[in-house]
């Protein structure tokens, strides 16, 4: 009962009690008498947040049931002049919950109005449009982006995870400047993309790197999941399309504020490896069972306990990241600007690795007469990125090699048998590094034509630049054979944008009409070079001098170009806010698609009902404190076009082969695909039914979203008889189907005036499915992708492993079977399992690959989920947030790699207990020197499930008193981790992991990604 | 009102204005296309360029192409000659090694893949070039002679590895009509001749750029190895007959080191080449000999000889069958390296053929051309074919099979084969003395699974006896016990790849697999 009160006892809400209090109680009975003699009375307030107190600028004050109305200033400050009193004012600012104060005399009031979380009444950034969120048909998840603002995120998309249901996340590496994949229900593509479509400020991108965005510009982030809302992006709407809104300036008193965070980061988990000691002996073992004698002697091998390397320490670091922003922004009532620029500077935890992002960014709108508006938005960044490549080595070199020789030199390489370079000296001496500039603009004019009738035109531009510089000095063991070699990449992107829409907005009684219609153009081109030499003199001009190098490495250009034509129609309806309509159909025209198919049609509908507005329900909506409840329904058709251009097109490609001089080629050319006029989008029908719900005015919500993907038509890289010339033909073939439920919660638990708790919930369930491949198909392979053990099966989902089943070691000789799976096999080897190999598909007594290869994994996960709570107490708030993903697998190839059993590198800790003739109980085989590969396994397939502490955010608003008398408007400090807490059982770097995330057929592979970080971040953010 | 139209106007013009700048046709302009090709001479040389591309080059982003190594890891690794070194860490290759391979396998495919891949090009050249109206008649009709040569090589391949193939001799330019069949062998074989026939119209010998090309000589050479495989022994005395008669010039080298010496390239003994430059590219599209590094030691085991990965190396019982005054010995292993400047260390024998040693510093610098037919090989199957019609003959007869056996041997050192041999002894002598000749060549397997004259092939045999001391086998290492304990008659013909047949349904496998 405690907990019931605790949860529903202070559901009222407390402004209402407390205007009331200053309204009603003290002040009726003495001023009623006012109003008779008034015909104009000036009311004055104030508009404040509830909590910080701060001011609320540009809050709209109007009286109910009338036309009047106005705004607050720069302080919060509003006056108004009404005719008669009692009257109720309605007070409303973006971001935060409609208030309603009834107001019986003229003295000044106070408002406080309360952060609106849930946003029912904020508007939503849909395609083409914004729409409040009330009036939503399709399924549409909006981020808090308070949530990403702390954590000092290079790339705001690796802060998305667990935000918002449907929507999977996951990290594709830990390095500075990292990109992640995301997911919003499900794959839907093979080949093609399975990335959501970005749009920012209207601009559609679709990209895996947005880490030139500064997430301190972003103003909201909105996820539309289903066909209703994606449809109008049709083109690209398969896979869900994320609305980013970059911060505009209002109206009021300018403000500067400047945000800035200091942190480190440090290693989340080390994969644990032998030391020297245990690899010695390890070592010993494998040599002896070749039949050679052991490398160290008993003395030796107590010697290396005590120097042994632990490469993983040396190579990571506790990195510093920095984070500094400074905002100007204001407006007058036509003109509202916002600009800043930002500095982002991030070590990596391992050595040699860097992310500095430099960036600026202007955001300007004006009203230049009643009827013409424009905008004008530019964002501009520098990013220099420092990559290290030696992850792998540094956990395959034996612990028993220093990282520096006798003389104080790096060692050069390991002495054993595998040829493993210096991680360290790799990291410190070789360079690998990206400058990338990129300049992002969108603008529009928007005229009124007739009152409810708007064109708009928008230009978008988004150009990058980009140049990575690598050099491989002859110091370097992988350098040395070559004398130095050094190459140099650039390219030069224009993306160009042109939308033409025209909208109609009309209200005839109940009758609420909002009519878009446009059309849209967008071009792309990409050109790219790369030159590289070797053999230098030496190491000082590096790759700025190629020509220096004696070797000339062919140099290579390419040129790139896409486009796409769209025409697009929306019609809004709702009759009375009860019922709601929506209806879109776009047409497409894609370059990559085949001549004879280049158009593709994608219409969608979608109805709501908002059962709360319904008169004959509202008393006992109101009985039972339900405030609103809303069912939508939606289907509709998108597409998928992210194939790389010219797969349709009859090409050539040079194949040069050597003439007789001795040092020369000629060129040749043949055909290198087949032509396929008919190539035709990908197309995705998508079903959602859902259910908004909200009790004791919204405290109290819940989402609730079922549905159903089916994509046909894959663009599939089909593999065609090889007898045509030919591996394979990008065609329409197969499809795959998503289906799901969502779910997601939001509470204030507690509202008191100075003690709140409010929680988010989400979860989601995907389940995926190929239903068909090509004719007869029932199981793809793709040569490069069997070392990692992919597979598409049909009936299976997604991201299939394929291997041979284990059953531990053979412990005895009789159950090596006659013919196993590798020659040689003897007691202490793995044990496969022998699954089928007859005809019959029973055991057929030998292990081979067509006969006992079966599907031993699957990188999909059961459910993801997220849970955040946010506290505030006065001035103080908590922010935690966990968040995970249940029953996924994942193929660990580095794993696989440190359990190679030869002893010419290390391995997994766990080999400290290997086979031997007297440690027969062993968990892990023999050493082996033969075995130089393993076989794909379920060995290596772990549960890649996990629960994390996410973020945990500490913050202190300055008090009001502290902050007049530092004549600053506002000021807050935080303290912030990331990271700090993970549960899981993989042995790798980090479960969060997808090393091939743009391949959907090789989902959850890890090949020894950049390790993931936790981070602490000290952070500062002041309002002048 | 106006206003309205105004702004209509506007909107459309604005419209209108971006519409013309967005064009949906593709812009490839970094790729030529089937349109904008085959117009003119050059064009025409640079199709058939493509097709000797894929002799040593591979498009897969696989490092191995034809001659460059894929037939050493698709079939050489099967035969009595070779074993997966202690870095060869791919277990197909392992598998095929111990014969324990399955149509799954991706070497089986990629072989198969790549040869479809250069007959598609020829036929390509072939189809396009005779519409091709600019240019010498004479230099177009003779690059047409040149991809047929190169179509009847690749088929030759096709039909010796699998038996039936399916026989395309058109250009693949739709995605309609690709289940194709398997074509009888006989068939196969008839256009293989024809295509070989046609090619003897070529030039007889070219010098300077065009040193690669295939000649008339070549097409006689392969004509020859045809009819000796085919066991039609009286048309491999006409062809061989042929090319002594034919003014090619082509003997032996007197040195047996010179078929690999950089500078005699396209001289003498050379009848037709895979070519390789050392021009330090490297990778499936690069132009150097891949084989060496391959088949060398890591550098730090070999001071001043590059980087090897030492993943193609000889079975234990090869090296003991050279004499150790045979000639050939250290031009085909070596047995030590150097570990400092003068020092040397006794290793495992490693093969050393291509070993370039104008490049002796980086290994994966290498230029050495690779051998497809030289002229002892010619010489070896005129006396194979002589023995099968006319017994092995007297050896002071210059036209007898013995004289024939006799240079081979004599150019390597030895002295003269035993004389006496029955004919049944002396083929077996002149398979003998072709393994020695061309280790590492990619023509033992051949030899071990063509039916020759004794109505059989000996494969089986061979492998089996890998593990009898008594024939010089060793019965306790693990490659040849493997070798010997899974060889059966199924490993005449490869598997049609797994991958082939689930794609193409009207291929049907090759028995026992």
């Amino acid at each position: 009962m405690t907990k019931l009160l605790l949860f529903f006892g202070t559901h009222k809400r407390f402004q209402n009690d407390f205007a009331r209090r200053y309204g009603a109680v003290f002040l009726f009975a003495v001023f009623t008498s006012l109003s008779a003699f008034s015909q104009q009375i000036e009311i004055k307030g104030k508009v404040l947040e509830e909590g910080t107190k701060n001011s609320i600028i540009g809050a709209v004050i109007k009286l109910k049931g009338q036309k009047t109305g106005t705004t607050s200033d720069a302080s919060g400050n509003f006056a108004i002049k009404v005719k008669t009193l009692p009257v109720t004012f309605a007070i409303s600012a973006v971001g935060f919950k409609v208030q309603e104060i009834d107001v019986y005399e003229p003295e000044p009031t106070t408002i406080y109005l309360s952060e609106d979380q849930n946003r029912l009444s904020a508007v939503v950034v849909v395609g083409y449009g914004t729409q409040k969120r009330s009036e939503l048909t399709g399924s549409i998840s909006s981020i808090p982006v308070s949530g990403i603002k702390d954590n000092a995120q290079q790339n705001f998309v690796n802060s998305l995870q667990g935000l918002a249901s449907g929507i999977q996340v996951t990290q594709t590496s830990g390095a500075p400047g990292g990109s992640s994949s995301v997911r919003i229900r499900g794959g839907n593509s093979i080949t093609g993309g399975n990335e959501p479509l970005y749009v920012i400020d209207g601009f559609p991108v679709y990209s895996t790197n947005l880490s030139d965005i500064n997430p301190n510009d972003i103003e909201t982030i909105d996820v539309l999941k289903d066909a209703s809302a994606t449809a109008i992006y049709g083109s690209r709407g398969a896979n869900g399309v994320i609305v980013i809104t970059t911060k505009k300036g209002s109206r009021g008193k300018g403000t500067v504020s400047y945000d800035g965070s200091v942190g480190f980061q440090q290693v989340s988990h080390k994969i644990g490896l032998l030391n020297a000691k245990q690899w010695g002996i390890y070592k010993n073992d494998a040599l002896i069972n070749n039949g050679k004698s052991p490398l160290f002697s008993a003395a030796q091998l107590d010697s290396l306990g005590k120097n042994s390397t632990d490469w993983q320490a040396a190579a990571l670091r506790n990195a510093p990241v920095r984070n500094h922003q400074i905002t100007v922004s204001g407006g007058s009532d036509k003109t509202r600007y916002s600009a800043s620029i930002g500095a982002f500077l991030q070590d990596g935890i391992l050595i040699g690795s860097s992310f500095d992002r430099y960036s600026g960014r202007i955001n300007l709108d004006s009203k230049v007469s009643e009827k013409f508006n424009f905008g004008f938005n530019v964002n501009g960044s520098y990013s220099i990125n420092n990559n290290t490549s030696s992850i792998t080595s540094l956990l395959y070199i034996p612990p028993t090699v220093p990282v520096y020789d006798n003389t104080g030199k790096y060692t050069f390489l390991s002495p054993y048998e595998s040829a493993i370079a210096n991680p360290i000296a790799s990291a410190d001496l070789s360079t690998n590094a990206t400058n990338t500039l990129r300049v992002f603009s969108s603008s529009f004019g928007e005229y009124e034509i007739i009152k409810g009738l708007k064109a708009k035109v928008l230009l978008g531009i988004d150009l990058s630049d980009y140049k990575q510089n690598r050099y491989t000095p002859s110091t370097l063991y992988e350098g040395s054979s070559v004398s130095g070699s050094a190459s140099i990449n650039a390219g030069f992107k224009r993306n160009i944008l042109n939308e033409n829409t025209l909208t109609y907005t009309k209200n005839i009684n109940k009758n609420n009409f909002e009519i878009l219609a446009g059309f849209t153009q967008q071009e792309s081109v990409t050109e790219t070079v790369g030159a590289s030499a070797k053999t230098f003199t030496n190491d000082i001009v590096e790759y700025n001098d190629l020509s220096s190098g004696s070797t000339l490495v062919k140099p290579s250009s390419n040129y790139e170009k896409w486009a796409l034509k769209s025409y697009l129609g929306r019609v809004n309806y709702n009759y009375d806010q009860r019922y709601f309509f929506t209806a879109s159909l776009r047409a497409d025209g894609s370059s990559r698609l085949g001549e004879n198919n280049r158009w593709g049609y994608f219409p969608s509908g979608s109805v709501a009902w908002q059962a709360t507005n319904e008169s004959f329900l509202k008393d006992f909506s109101r009985s039972i404190k339900l405030n609103n409840l809303k069912v939508r329904l939606s289907a509709g058709k998108t597409g998928n076009q992210e194939i790389t251009p010219y797969q349709s097109e009859a090409l050539l490609t040079g194949y040069s082969y050597p003439t007789g001089s001795g040092t020369t080629t000629l060129t040749g050319f043949a055909p290198s695909q087949i032509p396929n006029p008919n190539l035709k989008w990908e197309t995705t029908a998508q079903y959602d039914g859902g259910v908004d719900i909200g009790f004791f005015n919204d405290r109290i919500k819940l989402t609730f979203d079922a549905y159903y993907k089916k994509t046909s038509d894959l663009l599939l890289a089909v593999a065609v008889p090889v007898t045509s010339g030919y591996a394979s033909s990008v065609q329409n073939i197969g499809s795959v189907e998503n289906k799901g439920l969502e779910f997601s919660l939001n509470t204030e638990n507690i509202k008191t005036k100075s003690f709140s708790w409010s929680s988010d919930f989400n979860i989601s369930f995907n389940r995926n499915k190929v239903l068909s491949l090509n004719d007869g198909v029932t199981q793809l392979l793709v040569a490069s992708e069997v070392q990692t053990g992919n597979v598409i099966v049909v009936g299976q989902p997604l991201g299939s492993f394929w291997g041979y089943k284990t059953d531990g070691i053979y412990r005895d000789a009789s159950e090596i079977p006659a013919t196993p799976l590798l020659a040689n096999t003897k007691v202490g080897d793995v044990k496969y399992v022998d699954l089928g190999g007859n005809a019959d598909g029973t055991p057929d007594g030998k292990i081979t690959q067509a006969g006992d290869q079966t599907v031993i994994g699957n990188a999909q996960p059961k459910f993801i989920f997220g849970f955040t709570n946010n506290f505030s107490y006065k001035n103080f708030d908590l922010s935690v947030f966990f968040q995970g993903t249940y029953g996924n697998k994942i193929y660990s190839y580095i794993i696989q790699q440190l359990m190679v059993p030869t002893g010419y590198q290390n391995v997994i800790a766990g080999f400290a207990d290997h086979y031997t003739s007297t440690n027969t109980t062993a968990q892990y085989q023999r050493p082996n020197e033969l075995i130089t590969t393993n076989a794909v396994s379920d060995l290596y397939v772990f549960d890649g499930s996990f629960l994390r502490l996410k973020s945990l955010t500490l913050g202190y608003n300055l008090p009001r008193k502290l902050t007049k008398s530092l004549k600053i408007e506002k000021a807050r400090i935080y303290a912030s981790g990331s990271n700090l807490l993970t549960l899981t059982t993989y042995p790798g770097f980090d479960p969060e992991v997808n090393s091939y995330s743009t391949n959907s057929s090789r989902q959850g592979v890890d090949t020894g990604s950049y390790p993931t970080a936790k981070s602490y971040n000290l952070g500062l953010s002041i309002t002048f | 009102m106006k206003k309205i139209i105004y702004s209509l106007l506007i909107t459309t013009l604005v419209t209108a204005g971006f519409t013309s700048c967005v064009d949906l046709q593709e812009d490839a302009r970094s790729n030529i296309s089937t349109g904008n090709f085959y117009s003119n001479q050059a064009e025409a040389v640079s199709a058939v360029q493509s097709v000797y591309n894929d002799l040593s080059h591979n498009t897969s982003g696989d490092h191995a192409s034809i001659y460059n190594r894929q037939l050493v890891l698709c079939v050489g690794m099967m035969t009595d000659d070779n074993i997966p070194g202690p870095r060869a860490t791919n277990p197909d290759v392992r598998s095929i090694a111990a014969l324990t391979q399955t149509a799954t396998n991706t070497r089986v495919y990629e072989l198969w893949r790549q040869h479809y891949e250069a007959i598609n090009r020829a036929n390509a050249a072939i189809d396009r070039i005779p519409l091709i109206t600019k240019g010498d008649t004479a230099v177009l009709h003779q690059l047409v002679l040149e991809a047929k040569f190169l179509r009847g090589l690749y088929y030759y391949n096709l039909v010796r590895l699998w038996g039936d193939v399916p026989l395309l001799i058109h250009e693949t330019t739709s995605l309609d009509g690709l289940k194709v069949s398997r074509t009888p062998k006989n068939e196969v074989y008839a256009q293989i001749i024809k295509d070989f026939t046609d090619a003897t119209n070529l030039p007889k010998r070219y010098t300077g750029v065009d040193a690669f090309r295939a000649t008339s000589g070549a097409a006689h050479a392969f004509l020859l190895s045809v009819a000796v495989t085919r066991r039609d022994y009286t048309e491999a005395i006409n062809q061989y007959t042929l090319i002594q008669n034919g003014g090619y010039g082509y003997k032996l080298f007197d040195k047996y080191a010179d078929n690999f010496n950089t500078a005699k390239e396209n001289t003498e003994e050379h009848i037709f080449e895979a070519f390789t430059i050392a021009d330090g590219t490297s990778g499936s599209q690069g132009n150097t000999n891949i084989l060496s590094g391959f088949s060398a030691p890591v550098s730090k085991f070999e001071v001043g000889q590059g980087t090897g990965t030492e993943a193609d190396a000889p079975i234990v019982t090869l090296r003991p069958l050279f004499k150790s005054n045979d000639a050939r010995t250290k031009v085909t292993f070596n047995d030590s390296i150097l570990i400092s400047g003068t020092t040397k260390k006794k290793y495992d024998p490693h093969f050393y053929k291509y070993w370039d040693s104008s490049a002796a510093t980086n290994l994966a610098n290498n230029g050495v051309n690779l051998p497809i037919i030289r002229y002892a090989e010619v010489v070896l199957f005129y006396a194979e074919a002589q023995n099968e019609l006319n017994g092995p003959g007297d050896p002071s007869v210059s036209t007898s099979a013995y004289a024939a056996i006799n240079r081979i041997r004599n150019r390597a050192g030895l002295s003269n084969l035993t004389a006496g041999l029955t004919k049944d002894q002396f083929r077996d002598a002149v398979f003998f003395e072709r393994k020695l000749e061309f280790v590492y060549e990619q023509i033992r397997w051949f030899d071990l699974i063509r039916t020759n004259g004794s109505g059989s092939a000996i494969l089986v045999p061979t492998l089996k006896a890998l593990t009898d001391p008594s024939k010089g086998g060793n019965a306790t290492n693990t490659w040849t016990v493997a070798k010997a304990t899974n060889v059966s008659e199924k490993f005449l013909l490869l598997p049609i790849p797994a991958s082939e047949i689930l794609a193409n349904p009207n291929l049907t496998q090759n028995p026992n697999w």
